[in-house]
């Protein structure tokens, strides 16, 4: 009796000690893919211009559906049933598009392979230069209509680079498409992050002599100061609830976080310790950070909650364990760890177990950031021999460079838009 | 109750009342002279209150303005001139170099400060920015955090030897500004670094 009694309380404090906060915690080795082909995507040349031949549409939805990590894309004459049953096809697409100026318009259709009936249809009709946008929606309808999720083809990523000979801020679709230059200062920008409502970035600038954070608006003109009052202004990182930013400061020589509202009022400092505490991320309720700290000696991960409370360590392998980011799915966290002379990108569940590498022998890999819908991962390597933007499933798999040409550096990506 | 007792209570409470009530005889009517004497220190609070307002947002102006020419300094002149003492400047400000991953000072970093301090001490109106700089294997955050602390360290080890902290200004550059931009231990050697800016 007694034993039983021991044993239930035991259970019962194990729940507690996991807590609630993981949600649906789908992987990518866990949900099957949907086996899908892609039709044809007719351009209806009798309502359309000439220039419209070289819109990509097709390949746009393809790219999409490949990076989503949803679908098995199977190359197969969507016309030939045969062949169609034998690749075991269970859905397929076909679209019809065309532009009359000023507008781009887009009748996109899902059929169910074996009825071959129509399962979803819709049209879009957008200003003609903003013809992506309207095929990614799509993109992201396909995903939500067959799996209640949210795709992520209208995302973007913010980075820094040094295309233009010192580092600036870019902006890209996130599939490195559309790529526009958002800082033109001259200067040193550095850190970038995104606002809760994808409408305004955070970063480091030397613009001003010293290391300030900036806020600039990703549509107008406007750049002001943000964070001025430390020597060191660095890593800010914006709430999921969007009221607050965190970002790490320095007093003399020392880092240490602090949490600042939006408005630019109430700084309050999270860690006290005479270490290096850095690098701060959010859960995705916004009730917790995750950040680096030096205060054992080596770069750790630890975590706690908004109010610098509740310090846990999540890291015990190794000396250089960085840059953590918060899966949006649940307790995981990825970051950087330095093994056999390179940085490699890691991925550990918030009590540290399931430890896994994502990244082996291919340069140097850093500064992970997850997809708003936790299914994909950004990262920088240098395994062309300079630093690219790489994006990948969160088993490792099919590590795709975004950029190219350039060195870049501290992706960031943005979150979904409400009510988008 | 007899006549005469009640006579005695009745003239004993009404001289009670006369003496325990307050007068209203003594409730004057405020003479002119004193209302106007009340008006006139009412206005005058009211215009030191003004007074005072108009002073401080007179300070705030001034504090932003003095700001934003800060802000807009001119650029340190990259030659520096010797003075007419024995200080060799040039020997003087030469680079501290730091080991791999460290912001403790050498020996000879010391040494080197020791002077320093000395040449801060007799020419009384000269600034100094100490930059932090690191080689460029670490990741960008990480550097930007040991470069503060390259810095500090030389300020710190100033201030200690008594310059006032005002006249050091650190601020870390990480990995960002390399002196030499090669890819091998000589490079990152010399990027592993502590540079003086100084301001007469």
């Amino acid at each position: 009796m007694r034993l039983r009694l021991w044993l239930i309380c035991l259970s019962g404090s194990w729940g507690l000690l996991w807590g609630d906060n993981t949600i649906l915690n789908i992987s990518s080795s866990g949900v099957k893919k949907m086996s899908i082909a892609i039709g044809s995507f007719v351009l209806d040349k009798e309502n359309s211009l000439e220039e419209s031949k070289n819109l990509e549409v097709r390949t746009i939805v393809q790219n999409d559906l490949f990076l989503s990590d949803f679908f098995e894309i199977k190359s197969v004459d969507v016309g030939d049933s045969l062949a169609m049953k034998k690749a075991l096809v269970q859905a397929y697409l076909q679209a019809s598009y065309y532009v009359r100026l000023p507008y781009f318009y887009f009748f996109g259709n899902l059929f169910d392979a074996v009825s071959r009936n129509i399962i979803f249809s819709k049209e879009y009709k957008v200003k003609h230069e903003f013809y992506r946008n309207a095929v990614h929606t799509f993109s992201d309808d396909i995903v939500h209509f067959l799996f209640g999720e949210r795709g992520v083809a209208r995302t973007k990523i913010i980075f820094s680079s040094q295309r233009s000979r010192n580092k600036e801020i870019y902006i890209m679709d996130y599939d490195g498409e559309s790529l526009k230059q958002v800082t033109s200062n001259g200067s040193i920008n550095l850190t970038p992050c995104f606002s809760h409502q994808n409408d305004e970035l955070l970063y480091t600038s030397y613009l001003n002599k010293r290391p300030l954070i900036y806020l600039t608006s990703l549509y107008s003109d406007r750049t002001q100061v943000f964070i001025k009052t430390y020597n060191l202004n660095m890593t800010p990182s914006w709430s999921p609830n969007g009221d607050e930013v965190v970002f790490s400061g320095s007093v003399n020589g020392n880092l240490d976080i602090y949490v600042i509202k939006v408005n630019g009022h109430d700084v309050r400092r999270l860690t006290f310790d005479k270490a290096v505490d850095s690098s701060p991320s959010w859960s995705p309720n916004g009730e917790e950070i995750v950040f680096m700290s030096m205060r054992t000696g080596s770069a750790q991960i630890f975590v706690m909650d908004r109010y610098g409370a509740n310090v846990r360590r999540v890291t015990y392998v190794r000396n250089q364990n960085e840059a953590p980011a918060w899966s949006p799915r649940g307790n995981r966290i990825a970051y950087h760890t330095f093994e056999n002379g390179q940085y490699e990108i890691c991925m550990i569940d918030l009590d540290g177990g399931n430890f896994r590498q994502l990244t082996r022998d291919s340069g140097n890999n850093e500064d992970p950031n997850w997809s708003p819908n936790g299914k994909l991962i950004c990262f920088t390597s240098t395994r062309a021999g300079f630093s690219q933007i790489f994006i990948m499933n969160t088993d490792g798999s099919r590590q795709i460079p975004v950029t190219t040409g350039s060195n870049d550096y501290s992706p960031s990506w943005s979150y979904f838009k409400e009510g988008g | 109750m007899s006549k005469k007792s009640l006579i005695t209570a009745v003239l004993f409470l009404t001289s009670a009342w006369l003496i325990l009530s307050p007068g209203c005889a003594s409730k004057k009517k405020l003479g002119e002279a004193e209302v106007a004497r009340l008006r006139q220190a009412y206005e005058d609070s009211l215009q030191r209150a003004r007074e005072a307002d108009r002073l401080a947002l007179e300070n705030q102006a001034r504090e932003e303005k003095v700001e934003e020419t800060v802000i807009e300094e001119t650029p340190v002149p990259e030659k520096i001139e010797a003075p007419a003492v024995t200080f060799n400047e040039e020997q003087l400000f030469r680079n501290i170099l730091f080991e791999f991953d460290k912001s403790d000072l050498s020996w000879e970093a010391r040494e080197q400060l020791n002077e320093v301090a000395k040449y801060l001490k007799t020419l009384m109106q000269v600034k100094l920015t100490v930059e932090g700089h690191c080689d460029e294997r670490a990741s960008i955050e990480y550097n930007l955090a040991l470069g503060e602390k390259r810095a500090s360290s030389v300020k710190n080890y100033l201030t200690t030897l008594g310059i006032e902290a005002f006249r050091i200004e650190t601020i870390s550059y990480g990995e960002e500004r390399p002196l030499d931009p090669r890819k091998n231990e000589d490079a990152y050697t010399k990027n592993r670094r502590a540079q003086f800016l100084v301001q007469k």
